[in-house]
C-alpha cells in the first residue's frame, strides 16, 4: 500500500469482492437457458424455460401483482420521502427532530420480521381484510427511508443561496421549490423511486405478513417453489429479473448523468 | 410624496433607513443597534473585516433575516416583516446563485415570471438585459459552459432584470481572479452611473470599496463605526480601526502639550521637540491628554539634507527597503526604537538600508485619534 | 443561520409524520400490548381486543388481562435462549467477516482514479438492486451437494466426495455476507473517500512506511464508517429471516426464523409478539448508536 495510491492488493481485493457479488448471478442467467432439465447439468442452449414461463399463470400473476403493488408504494414512498428530506433539510433544529429522525430509519435497520409482524396486528386490530392495500403500506413504511436518505443527501448538497436567489426574484416559496430545487434534486428523486420500487418488487417478508389469501406476490411464488425443490423456469424468472433490474439501473445513471436537462 | 428637489445626494430622502436595527444568532450578535440611510441613487459600500454583520446587514436587507429588534423602511414604508419575495429590492449573490438547470436566457428571465409582463415584453427585457452585460451570444448557454467573469454578469442581468429600486451585490468581485477585478470593478460603477439604480455591496477589500463606492459604511463587530466618502474615511478616519482597515496607518502615542491656531502640540517619541498636528474636528482634547497620532505611510516624506529645518522633522534608520516598483517600502527605526511604514516615491534611492535619513510630514497630514 | 424557511417545516412534516406514527409507531404499540395477553386459538388469535379505547371499565379489564406468561414462556424455554444467542453470535460473526472482505474493497474503490470510482460504486451496489431470494435461490444451487461448487471441486480433482455446505451454518455465513456486503463498503468508501489524499502523504512525507501511514493515518479516520457499516448490517441481521431459512439446516436457530414459525406454524400471535419485543430490546443498543452516529455526521457536514 503506497500513500493513497492503487496498488495490486487494492485490485485483487476488488477484483475478488466483485466476483463473489457476480458470479452467482452470471450463473443464474446461464443456467436459464441450459435445455437440461437437471440444474447441474449443461444440455445446450434453449430458451425453453422462458417459453414455460410465459405458460405459467399464476407466476405471471403473481408478477402482474406485485409490479402494481412496487408503482404504487414507490410513488407514494417517493412522495412521503421526499417531504420528510426537505423537512430534514430545512429545518436544522425543530421541537421533536430527534425523535423525527429516529422514525424516519428505524424501519431502514429494524428486522423485516418485525415491522412485519407488527403491521399485520395493526390491520387485524383495525378489522381491515389484507390484500393489495395492506402490502402497499407496508411497502411504503419501508422504502420511505431509504428514498429520504437519497433526497437528502442530493438536498444537502445543493447550494441553499439557489432557493435563496430564486425567492429574492420574486418567487413565492412554493414556486422557488417547485422551479429551482425540486429539478435540481430529481435525479435523486428518480433514484429513490427505483429503489423503493425494487424494494418492494423484491420483498417477501413484509408481504408475507401484511398479504391476505388472495394476493400473493411474485417473491412468494418464488419462496414456494423454491421451497418444492429448484426448477429451471425460476432460473428464466430470475434472469428476468436481473435483466430489470439492470435496466433500471441504467435508467436512474442516465438520469442522474450531470448537466442533463432536468 | 419624498421631496427630491434637492440636488446634493445628502439632501435626499433615504431609500432605505435602517432604525436602531439588532440580530442576533443565538448569543452572538451579529448586527448591533445599527443605524443607517442608504440615499436614492448612491453606491453604498458595506465595508468590514469578516464575522463583521455586513453580510447579515445584507441579508436583513433582502428579507432572509427577520432583525430582533429595529426597523427597515423602505421610502418610509415599514418593510421589516416582509417577506423577500415582495421586496423591490435584489441581490447579487457571492456564489452567484445560478440556477444550473436553466440556460443564461432562462436565467435572466427568472424573475420576470413572477412579474405581470406579457410573453413579448419578457422576450425583450431579457434580450435587453443581455445586451447591456454584452452576453447575447451566450443565452442558449448553461451556466456550467461559461466563464467566470461571464457568470458574474449574468448574476447581475438577472438581478437588474426587475429593475429594483435597490441592488444588493454580496461580495461582488470576490469570485473573479485579479485581473479580472479591477475591470469589473470599473464597469460596475459605470453601469451604476448609466442605470441611476442604488447599489448596496458589501466587501471586505478596502481597495475595492474604495474604487467603486460614492459612500462608504466601516462595520466592526455588528456596529456601524463610520460612513463617508472614501476620501473622508480614508483621511479622516473615526478610530484607530477605520485608520488601519483602510490602508496602511502609523500609530503613534503621544501627550498633547497645548494648541493654537487650530494645530496641537503633541509631545511624541520621534523626536525631542513637539509635533504640530491638525486639531481633530469635532473633538477637543485638553491638554495632557493621550492621543493617537495616525500617520499614513505615503504622507512621510524624505528630506532631503540631514539639517532640514523643516516642522515635524525627525532623524531616523532605513532598517528595511522593497522596491514595488510604483512605490518604495521603507521600514525605519525612529529614536525610541519603534518602527514606522514609509511610501516613498519610485525615484527614491536605494540600497540605503542601515543609513540614517531625515523625515517629515506636514501638520495636515496626521490626524488625531483617541 | 438560515432563518428563511422557518415555520415551514411542519406543514413539509406533517404527512410522512403522520404515516410512520401510524404505521410504524402504532403497530409496534399493538405488538407490546399483544405480547403482554393470553393465547387463544379464536381468529384473530388474541384477546383482548383493541376495542374500547375509551372505556374505563374496558381499560381496567385489559390491565388485568395484561400478563407476562408469554416472557416467562421465552425465559423458561431453551429454544429461545439458544435463538437469541445464535443469532447475536451469527450476527457478530458475519459482521467481523462483513468487515475483512468489505474494508479491502472499500479502499481499493476510494484509491482508484477518480472517474473510474462511480462505476466501482455502482458496480458494488447493482447487486442489491437484484432480487435477495433470486440470489440465495443460486446460493443453493452453488452449495448443495449436486450443485455447481462440488461439480467444479469434482471436476477440478480437489475432492471425491461433495462437500455438504448446504443447510449448515456456514452456509448461513456465505449468503449473510453476500446478501450484506453492500451495506458495509458503501459507508466505509463513504468515510474513506473523504479524507484527503495529502494526509496520508503528509504521513509518509513525515517518515511513516505506507502501512504505518494506513495504521495512524487512514484507519483511524474510517473508524466511523466502519461503525456505521457494523451497525447498519448487524442490527438486520439478528432478525434476518430468509438466508437462515433457505440456507440453514433445521438446526440453525435465529430470532427471525423463530417468530415467523411461532407465527405463521404454531399461530402463537402473543408468542411472536413476545418475541418480537425481546428483539427489539436486544437492538435498541445498537440501534440508538447507529443513529448518534448519523446525527454526528450530518452536524459534521452541516
Amino acid at each position: 500500500m503506497s500513500a493513497g495510491r492503487s496498488t495490486p492488493f487494492n485490485a485483487a481485493s476488488l477484483a475478488l469482492g466483485l466476483a463473489f457479488l457476480y458470479v452467482p448471478l452470471l450463473l443464474v442467467v446461464a443456467f436459464s437457458f441450459n435445455a437440461s432439465r437437471l440444474a447441474t447439468v449443461w444440455g445446450g442452449v434453449s430458451v425453453r424455460w422462458y417459453a414455460a414461463l410465459l405458460e405459467n399463470g399464476p407466476l405471471k400473476e403473481a408478477a402482474w401483482l406485485s409490479v402494481r403493488i412496487a408503482v404504487v408504494s414507490a410513488t407514494l414512498a417517493t412522495v412521503l420521502g421526499t417531504l420528510a428530506a426537505v423537512a430534514l433539510a430545512r429545518g436544522r433544529r425543530f421541537p421533536g427532530r430527534t425523535a423525527f429522525t429516529g422514525m424516519i430509519y428505524a424501519p431502514m435497520v429494524m428486522p423485516e420480521v418485525i415491522t412485519g409482524l407488527s403491521l399485520l396486528l395493526l390491520f387485524v386490530a383495525l378489522g381491515l381484510d389484507r390484500g393489495f392495500w395492506t402490502v402497499v403500506v407496508a411497502h411504503t413504511t419501508l422504502a420511505l427511508a431509504f428514498v429520504t436518505v437519497i433526497v437528502l443527501a442530493r438536498l444537502r448538497e445543493l447550494d441553499p443561496e439557489l432557493e435563496e436567489a430564486a425567492i429574492d426574484l420574486g418567487a413565492t416559496p412554493l414556486a422557488a421549490f417547485v422551479t429551482v430545487t425540486l429539478p435540481l434534486v430529481a435525479p435523486a428523486v428518480a433514484g429513490g423511486f427505483l429503489l423503493a420500487f425494487t424494494l418492494s418488487f423484491d420483498d417477501l417478508v413484509l408481504a408475507s405478513f401484511a398479504s391476505g389469501p388472495g394476493a400473493t406476490t411474485l417473491p412468494m411464488r418464488i419462496y414456494s417453489s423454491v421451497r418444492l425443490g429448484v426448477t429451471p423456469e425460476v432460473n428464466a424468472a430470475a434472469s428476468l429479473m436481473v435483466l430489470a433490474a439492470f435496466a433500471a439501473i441504467g435508467g436512474a445513471a442516465v438520469l442522474s448523468r450531470p448537466g442533463r436537462r432536468a | 410624496m419624498i421631496d427630491r428637489s434637492g440636488t446634493a445626494a445628502a439632501e435626499r430622502a433615504p431609500l432605505i433607513s435602517l432604525d436602531r436595527v439588532t440580530k442576533r444568532f443565538g448569543r452572538a450578535l451579529a448586527v448591533d443597534d445599527l443605524s443607517l440611510s442608504i440615499r436614492d441613487g448612491e453606491f453604498l459600500c458595506l465595508l468590514g473585516p469578516s464575522g463583521c454583520g455586513k453580510s447579515t446587514l445584507l441579508r436583513l436587507l433582502a428579507g432572509f433575516e427577520t432583525p430582533d429588534a429595529g426597523r427597515i423602511l423602505l421610502e418610509g414604508r415599514d418593510i421589516t416583516r416582509e417577506p423577500p419575495h415582495r421586496r423591490p429590492l435584489n441581490i447579487m449573490f457571492q456564489s452567484y446563485a445560478l440556477f444550473p438547470h436553466l440556460s443564461v436566457a432562462a436565467n435572466v428571465g427568472y424573475g420576470l415570471r413572477w412579474l405581470p409582463l406579457t410573453r413579448a415584453e419578457r422576450r425583450d427585457r431579457v434580450a435587453e438585459m443581455l445586451r447591456l452585460v454584452q452576453l447575447e451570444e451566450l443565452a442558449e448557454r448553461r451556466p456550467d459552459r461559461i466563464s467566470g467573469g461571464q457568470r458574474q454578469r449574468v448574476a447581475l442581468a438577472r438581478a437588474l432584470a426587475r429593475q429594483p429600486r435597490l441592488l444588493l451585490l454580496d461580495e461582488p468581485l470576490t469570485a473573479l481572479d485579479r485581473r479580472l477585478r479591477e475591470e469589473t470593478r470599473t464597469e460596475l460603477k459605470a453601469l451604476q452611473a448609466k442605470l441611476g439604480t442604488t447599489f448596496v455591496t458589501v466587501t471586505h477589500d478596502q481597495e475595492e470599496a474604495m474604487g467603486m463606492a460614492d459612500r462608504i459604511a466601516v462595520m466592526e463587530r455588528g456596529r456601524l463605526v463610520q460612513a463617508g466618502s472614501p476620501r473622508e474615511v480614508y483621511e479622516v478616519p473615526a478610530n484607530r480601526f477605520v485608520a488601519s482597515f483602510l490602508g496602511e496607518v502609523n500609530l503613534i502615542s503621544g501627550r498633547v502639550l497645548d494648541r493654537a491656531d487650530g494645530l496641537l502640540r503633541v509631545q511624541t517619541p520621534l523626536c525631542e521637540q513637539a509635533v504640530m498636528v491638525a486639531a481633530p474636528q469635532g473633538r477637543d482634547p485638553a491638554e495632557g491628554d493621550l492621543v493617537q497620532v495616525a500617520l499614513r505611510p505615503e504622507r512621510i516624506g524624505l528630506l532631503h539634507g540631514l539639517a532640514g529645518d523643516a516642522p515635524n522633522a525627525f532623524a531616523a534608520e532605513i532598517v528595511a527597503e522593497t522596491y514595488l516598483g510604483a512605490t518604495l517600502h521603507l521600514r525605519v527605526r525612529v529614536a525610541d526604537g519603534s518602527l514606522l511604514r514609509v511610501a516613498a516615491g519610485p525615484a527614491t534611492a536605494t540600497g540605503r538600508v542601515g543609513r540614517t535619513v531625515r523625515l517629515g510630514f506636514a501638520p495636515s497630514a496626521a490626524t488625531i485619534l483617541d | 443561520m438560515r432563518t428563511v424557511s422557518r415555520g415551514r417545516v411542519w406543514p413539509v412534516l406533517a404527512l410522512p409524520g403522520l404515516w410512520l406514527a401510524a404505521f410504524f409507531l402504532l403497530p409496534f404499540a399493538i405488538v407490546a400490548k399483544i405480547s403482554l395477553s393470553e393465547s387463544a386459538t379464536a381468529q384473530p388469535p388474541y384477546r383482548p381486543q383493541l376495542a374500547g379505547i375509551l372505556d374505563a371499565a374496558a381499560w381496567r379489564a385489559f390491565l388485568e388481562g395484561l400478563g407476562f406468561d408469554n416472557y416467562r414462556l421465552l425465559v423458561a424455554d431453551d429454544l429461545y435462549w439458544s435463538a437469541g444467542l445464535s443469532s447475536l453470535r451469527i450476527a457478530a460473526l458475519s459482521t467481523v467477516l462483513l468487515a475483512l472482505i468489505g474494508y479491502p474493497m472499500a479502499l481499493a474503490i476510494a484509491r482508484a482514479p477518480e472517474r473510474w470510482r462511480p462505476l466501482l460504486v455502482a458496480l458494488t451496489v447493482v447487486p442489491f438492486w437484484t432480487s435477495l431470494l433470486i440470489r440465495i435461490y443460486a446460493w443453493i444451487a452453488i452449495l448443495k451437494p449436486e450443485g455447481w461448487l462440488n461439480g467444479a471441486l469434482i471436476g477440478a480433482g480437489l475432492i471425491r466426495t461433495p462437500l455438504s455446505i448446504l443447510n449448515t451454518e456456514a452456509a448461513v455465513l456465505i449468503g449473510i455476507v453476500y446478501a450484506y456486503l453492500p451495506f458495509m463498503v458503501l459507508p466505509l468508501y463513504g468515510s474513506l473517500e473523504r479524507h484527503d489524499r495529502a494526509l496520508v502523504e503528509a504521513a509518509s512525507d513525515l517518515g511513516a512506511s505506507p502501512l504505518r501511514a494506513f495504521w495512524t493515518v487512514t484507519f483511524p479516520l474510517s473508524l466511523r464508517g466502519l461503525a456505521a457499516g457494523a451497525l447498519l448490517c448487524f442490527v438486520p441481521i439478528v432478525g434476518e429471516f430468509i438466508i437462515p431459512d433457505l440456507l440453514g439446516g433445521s438446526d440453525t436457530l435465529m430470532l427471525g426464523r423463530t417468530l415467523w414459525s411461532e407465527f405463521f406454524a404454531n399461530r402463537d400471535w402473543p408468542l411472536a409478539s413476545a418475541v418480537a419485543v425481546a428483539m427489539t430490546l436486544i437492538l435498541v443498543g445498537p440501534i440508538l448508536a447507529h443513529r448518534a452516529l448519523e446525527a454526528r455526521r450530518a452536524e459534521g457536514r452541516a
